[in-house]
């Protein structure tokens, strides 16, 4: 054998162990079991008052944010019924506690079983929850004969409706018009207080995980698989005996029991008044956006979702994009072309990786910690290798091939 | 006659007439290429901005000169969505519906950057002949001629979809797409021509909407939309005839409702949306769909 082949020959050998061994590290170091990673990020997420409060209203945003993006994920990634209108569950929870709020007309509630005095929103939301259950059913109802594109139109409609009726004049003695209603805030007795802010972000950050938990339970549960049949199949799914009708609607009533708790919390907590403007298409768009960007049909990704998406608009946008703009003259552009590069972001995404950034990193991680059989999966050298070893026995066969039929050829 | 009365009829038959272009881009859109186009809406508000532009603002064109170069500009931007986002996520339900609602999100963000969010433009319009008197009713000559050139337009559409070739074979694609395929028809072109012909339309339609009403705001196109889309699904997603009659019955419903109470004109966008709502549930294929969604 001469010595040239004889030195390729050892290379590929090593290349072949240096692959094996990559291979078994990253088997070992991105096994990281889901869970660990969920409590690792939970922990950066309690610990970052600590680090300085500078952004801490940016990741409040985020959280209720997050609950919504996950209904919606709930619904339209587990089910496949497509919802273009979640502001109708995102406003309706704020304005349902507002309307009971104003209709009681005060701001405590004595109970004379207890003999005490307790703010009206321990009353309300709850109340506004049932709403929002109601609400889910009554929408679920017609939502349930048609599907795909229809309910996309169907739910994209309602909270237009919702919209133009709180804005019309002559009901501005229960709406107040575009001024909305006014509510009372959940930690308004620390005004002033510096903890403030880290409190409200607690608290959204608590009312997340319970949500988020409480839709991974459901997500992973017996429920949770019947979800994804119907979202794989409907037919068959009623061939093994499933209830679609049912589940459809109970899709419909988690998702929106969570926009309802997720629009009850944005204004009792950030806006302070529950506005038509909370119906608007923005606030459908938004659980879209962020739910994409992390990625459908996956808990964790809306949850990612949307904290990039806040981290993009309140921090990096305001920070890098505005002083360009004003060094250009052009800052009144700045609101709309923050609009125009997420939807931009949004299409790039949907066409590129229509699995999102979160469930495409998670993908890969768990590509790279299976313990691979290298023939098969292995990286490029190895099976650049095995390539080239079938063609050179291709070739080999190739020409035992010819030289028989040229023997032939000469023999005739 | 009533006054009123026949006030409601002219003005229905009028916005009925302007209704029917952009239902039919979009039901031409559904039936050929199975593209539920969210950005319908906002193309038809961006023709009258581009309108706007080619007959005021830069080079002041003479009106029926600025409608021809916006049809073209409007033809090049839907060749361009078309190929850019709506193209790679064909097939997917889910997928045209957040791409094409990003679309027109992207369209009403730019419209808002120029123009400001709720200022009214003024525009130029050449069919300013004044009014004449009918029964005792002012109409003006701008509606009358709009309303004639919107059906007659119509009228056109129709008969190159049944008469000519690229016609007949967006029927083929529109009736069973693989056998159009067999059949020898690039899909993929024709896709691309009839995004095109429905945003010729868009443009049209908004050029008939906006011109008599000499005004238009960005916010224009979320009620343009949600009419257009309850026109499409009254007459079923995918029917010319059906089209042509669903506007007209939004046409007058909206009408109807404005003239319901003294403050009816906020309330018209929720005629179209209910009617909308209560197809969906009564009948979901509209009067005169073929396919029913809910039964693959």
């Amino acid at each position: 054998m001469p010595i040239k082949e004889r030195l390729a020959d050892s290379a590929r050998m090593v290349r072949g162990y240096i692959v094996r061994a990559y291979s078994s590290f990253t088997a070992k170091v991105f096994d990281v079991p889901p869970r660990l990673l969920a409590f690792l990020s939970l922990l950066v997420l309690l610990a970052i008052p600590c680090l300085g409060g500078k952004y801490l209203s940016m990741l409040t945003y985020a959280c209720v944010y997050a609950i919504l993006a996950v209904s919606w994920d709930l619904l339209v990634g587990r089910t496949g019924q497509v919802s273009l209108g979640h502001a109708f569950f995102f406003g309706m929870g704020a304005y349902s506690s507002a309307l009971l709020i104003q209709y009681y007309g005060s701001d405590t509630v004595t109970i004379l079983l207890l003999q005490t005095t307790i703010p009206i929103f321990l009353i309300t939301i709850p109340a506004a929850l049932a709403i929002g259950v109601v609400l889910a059913i009554l929408l679920g109802l017609p939502a349930l004969r048609v599907k795909g594109p229809y309910l996309g139109l169907l739910t994209l409609c309602i909270p237009l409706i919702m919209s133009t009726i709180t804005n019309w004049h002559p009901l501005s003695d229960i709406f107040h018009g575009t001024s909305g209603i006014k509510v009372p805030l959940f930690f308004s007795f620390l005004r002033g207080n510096p903890i403030r802010d880290t409190v409200e972000y607690y608290f959204a950050l608590t009312v997340l995980f319970f949500s988020a938990v409480i839709i991974y339970k459901v997500a992973t549960s017996k429920t949770g698989i019947v979800f994804v049949s119907i979202l794989d199949n409907e037919l068959a799914a009623k061939a093994c005996g499933i209830n679609v009708t049912r589940y459809k609607l109970l899709s419909f009533v988690i998702s929106g029991l969570f926009g309802t708790l997720s629009g009850c919390i944005y204004v009792h907590l950030i806006t302070m008044r529950a506005r038509p403007l909370l119906f608007d298409l923005t606030y459908s768009f938004l659980p879209i956006t962020m739910t994409f960007l992390g990625g459908l049909g996956t808990i964790y990704g809306p949850l990612v979702g949307a904290f990039i998406y806040n981290f993009l608009d309140q921090y990096i946008m305001p920070t890098y994009l505005a002083p360009v703009l004003d060094s250009m003259g052009l800052s009144t552009y700045f609101g709309q072309l923050r609009i125009i590069i997420f939807a931009l972001i949004v299409i790039t995404i949907i066409i590129k990786w229509p699995r999102g950034i979160a469930r495409t990193i998670v993908d890969k991680l768990d590509d790279l910690a299976k313990p691979r059989d290298i023939e098969e999966r292995g990286p490029r050298i190895w099976k650049k290798y095995k390539k080239e070893q079938k063609e050179s026995r291709l070739r080999k066969i190739f020409s035992r091939f010819k030289k028989k039929q040229e023997e032939k050829e000469v023999e005739t | 006659m009533d006054a009123n009365l026949l006030k409601i009829l002219v003005d229905g038959l009028f916005r009925g007439g302007s209704y029917s272009l952009m239902a039919l881009g979009l039901t031409l859109l559904y039936g050929v290429a199975r593209i539920v186009n969210m950005s319908h809406g906002s193309l038809f508000m961006l023709s009258v901005y581009i309108y706007y532009i080619f007959s005021t603002i830069i080079l002041g064109l003479d009106p029926w000169l600025a409608l021809m170069v916006t049809i073209l500009v409007m033809g090049v931007i839907g060749a361009i969505i078309h190929r850019l986002a709506v193209h790679p996520v064909l097939g997917d339900d889910v997928a045209i519906l957040v791409v094409t609602i990003t679309i027109a999100v992207i369209i009403q963000a730019l419209v808002m950057m120029f123009f400001g969010s709720s200022q009214a433009i003024n525009l130029k319009n050449p069919m300013d002949f004044g009014y004449f008197k009918f029964y005792g009713l002012e109409v003006s000559w701008t509606s009358v001629i709009t309303f004639v050139l919107s059906l007659s337009l119509f009228a056109l559409v129709t008969l190159f979809i049944s008469k000519t070739k690229i016609g007949k074979a967006m029927q083929a694609l529109s009736q069973d797409r693989e056998a159009a395929m067999l059949m020898g028809i690039n899909t993929n072109r024709l896709y691309t021509f009839t995004m095109i012909l429905s945003a010729i339309l868009a443009s049209l339609a908004g050029f008939m909407y906006c011109v008599p009403t000499r005004s238009v705001v960005p916010g224009v196109w979320l009620s343009a939309i949600t009419s257009a889309f309850a026109i499409v699904i009254l007459g079923g997603l995918g029917s010319i005839k059906g089209s042509l009659i669903g506007s007209f019955v939004i046409g007058y419903s909206e009408i109807i409702v404005r003239n319901l109470h003294t403050e009816g004109m906020a309330l018209m966008p929720l005629a179209a949306l209910c009617v909308m709502i209560t197809v969906l549930v009564i009948r979901p294929k509209g009067l005169f769909g073929k396919r029913v969604e809910m039964e693959d």
